[in-house]
């Protein structure tokens, strides 16, 4: 079954290369218990992008109901995604979203799908860095810096050292750092919630009593702030962008079936409720909690970004939480980015694939948009991801049901499924459209997932039933 | 030998979140507060690796 990687061999060789290990289903001795998932869960979704998004809803002006009510729903819609959307598909199929999409897509679109996946990861590995060089320029900030205003010569200059290092691990021991990342995962959240509780003091606090009084008078006022980058007031957040936006956030994982890779290791379906303990661990506590630091360092006439709210509420552990978090997920994330874009270089070495995204990871840091729009890459994510996590769905539970034939292009041998590729880039211009008639991202979600859906289920049945002569034998069905 | 190591780890987590809400309640300073934090993570980091096992090979494609 494994093909050698020589200097003639195609793309489609080399994707399929990197993920030799990974092409059959995972066999009944593999599978794990419910402790191995909520401990994998409530890991995975503590992170720097937390000290982001809760400074995000404050400054959006949201209400404390808001926040306090939509995390709460919106973070048990993600809940019930995983649950009965990724992880039945999940126990079912046993394969990697890479296979799945390689069965029903062909090899061309899994291809494709690895480049945008890609660079969506070289973006967020970038927003990752950017956190943590918040918290490593506060030494500088004070002491070299007069006015307090970081230059960008500055910012540009940590992006390089502090982006090589993390390149370099990416490079060296992603195991090593992944497994670091495992370890730090209870401490990130004892330093949220410490941090919280210290600082709420600091917006007059000083009784459970107060908390109601001081959430919709001091954190979540309602008013919006002024975008540093534009000057012009943030777009007003209601309930039901927060409960959209807690949806959406990790919707390439669950209806966009990233997390399949995960789940079919699951020794049964309901293991997907375990992402219970990363929605509320992580999306609802730590997005609250960074939240009233945001809301304290304004008070206190302190900048907002992750590091210095941080180190208001921890000190020196904060700070280190800041660089821990941003480390943490962004040479991971760099890891499988290099991965990702391996099958578009001309058969160069990991390392130097991954070093050349790091390049691009340190770029991306210098923007300084980056934090103050998480909210926006975080959406642009999810619509781009979406559709194929739809096709996998609907290939496998309506297929079937209406007599068509899932993983057709498998079946075929084609090289790409044409109701795939059509669907997908359909589907996201229909978002882009929508986008310039000014909708909002975080409520085209689930209107891009109907639009994917009943355009691939109508293209697949003009190809099967329309364009092809015979059908295929039933056993391909299988 | 373990389960002192898990019992230093996880008092170095009590550590910082009794001192936070000693902080709420008006009882300690927050400069004292921020060297607690700081102590209660060295203790953690310190002491886990020789009691935390992580299973990876499913998360690493």
């Amino acid at each position: 079954m494994s093909q050698p990687v020589t200097a003639r061999s195609t793309l489609v060789e080399r994707l399929d290369a990197l993920y030799e290990y990974d092409r059959e289903p995972v066999t009944s001795k593999d599978y794990h218990g419910w402790k191995i998932f909520w401990a994998t869960f409530a890991g995975e979704h503590i992170a720097g992008t937390e000290f982001v998004i809760g400074p995000l809803f404050v400054m959006h002006g949201c209400t404390a109901t808001a926040v306090l009510l939509g995390l709460l729903i919106g973070n048990f819609l993600a809940v019930l995604s995983w649950a009965f959307v990724c992880a039945p598909v999940a126990v079912r199929t046993r394969l990697t979203i890479y296979w799945q999409i390689r069965r029903l897509g062909g090899p061309w679109l899994t291809v494709a799908y690895s480049a945008v996946y890609g660079v969506v990861l070289c973006l967020l590995a970038g927003s990752m860095l950017r956190v943590s060089m918040t918290s490593i320029v506060l030494p500088f900030q004070h002491s070299f810096v007069a006015s307090g205003e970081v230059p960008q010569w500055m910012w540009i200059v940590l992006a390089l050292a502090v982006g090589s290092v993390i390149a370099l691990l990416a490079v060296l021991g992603f195991e090593g750092m992944a497994i670091f990342s495992k370890l730090s995962a209870p401490w990130m959240v004892a330093v949220f919630i410490m941090a919280a509780i210290a600082t709420l003091p600091l917006l007059g606090c000083h009784s459970l009593g107060d908390f109601w009084r001081v959430a919709n008078e001091r954190i979540w006022t309602g008013v919006t702030s002024i975008d540093p980058t534009s000057g012009r007031p943030f777009t007003k957040y209601t309930i039901w962008h927060v409960i959209g936006f807690a949806w959406l956030c990790n919707m390439p994982q669950h209806f966009g079936m990233a997390d399949l890779t995960i789940l079919r290791y699951a020794r049964k379906w309901q293991m997907g409720f375990c992402s219970s303990a990363g929605m509320y661990l992580g999306h609802y506590c730590a997005w609250v909690a960074s939240g009233i630091l945001c809301a304290a360092a304004i008070a206190q006439g302190i900048k907002t970004d992750p590091g210095p709210i941080a180190y208001l509420g921890a000190g020196l552990a904060g700070a280190l939480c800041v660089v821990v978090a941003g480390w943490n997920v962004a040479s991971p994330t760099l890891y499988r980015a290099g991965l990702a874009l391996q099958v578009a270089t001309p058969d160069w070495k990991r390392w130097l694939v991954t070093l050349v995204v790091g390049r691009a990871m340190i770029n991306c840091a210098c923007i300084p948009a980056l934090l103050a729009h998480h909210d926006l890459l975080v959406t642009t994510n999810a619509l781009l991801l979406l559709p194929l996590g739809a096709f996998i769905f609907i290939d496998l539970w309506l297929f079937p049901r209406i007599g068509l034939q899932p993983n057709y292009a498998e079946q075929t041998k084609a090289l790409i499924s044409w109701p795939a590729a059509a669907a997908w880039i359909l589907a996201m211009i229909f978002s882009l459209v929508a986008f310039s008639y000014q909708a909002s991202p975080i409520f085209l979600v689930l209107p891009e997932w109907i639009v994917a859906v009943v355009l691939y289920v109508i293209l697949s049945a003009v190809q099967q039933k329309l364009l092809t002569p015979s059908p295929l034998p039933a056993a391909a069905n299988a | 030998m373990k389960i002192l190591f898990k019992a230093i780890s996880f008092s170095g987590l009590v550590l910082m979140l009794l001192s936070s809400v000693l902080v709420f309640n008006g009882v300690m300073s927050r400069h004292a507060y921020y060297i607690l934090a700081m102590i209660g993570t060295i203790a953690w980091f310190a002491t886990v690796p020789f009691w935390m096992k992580w299973r990876l090979h499913h998360q690493e494609d």
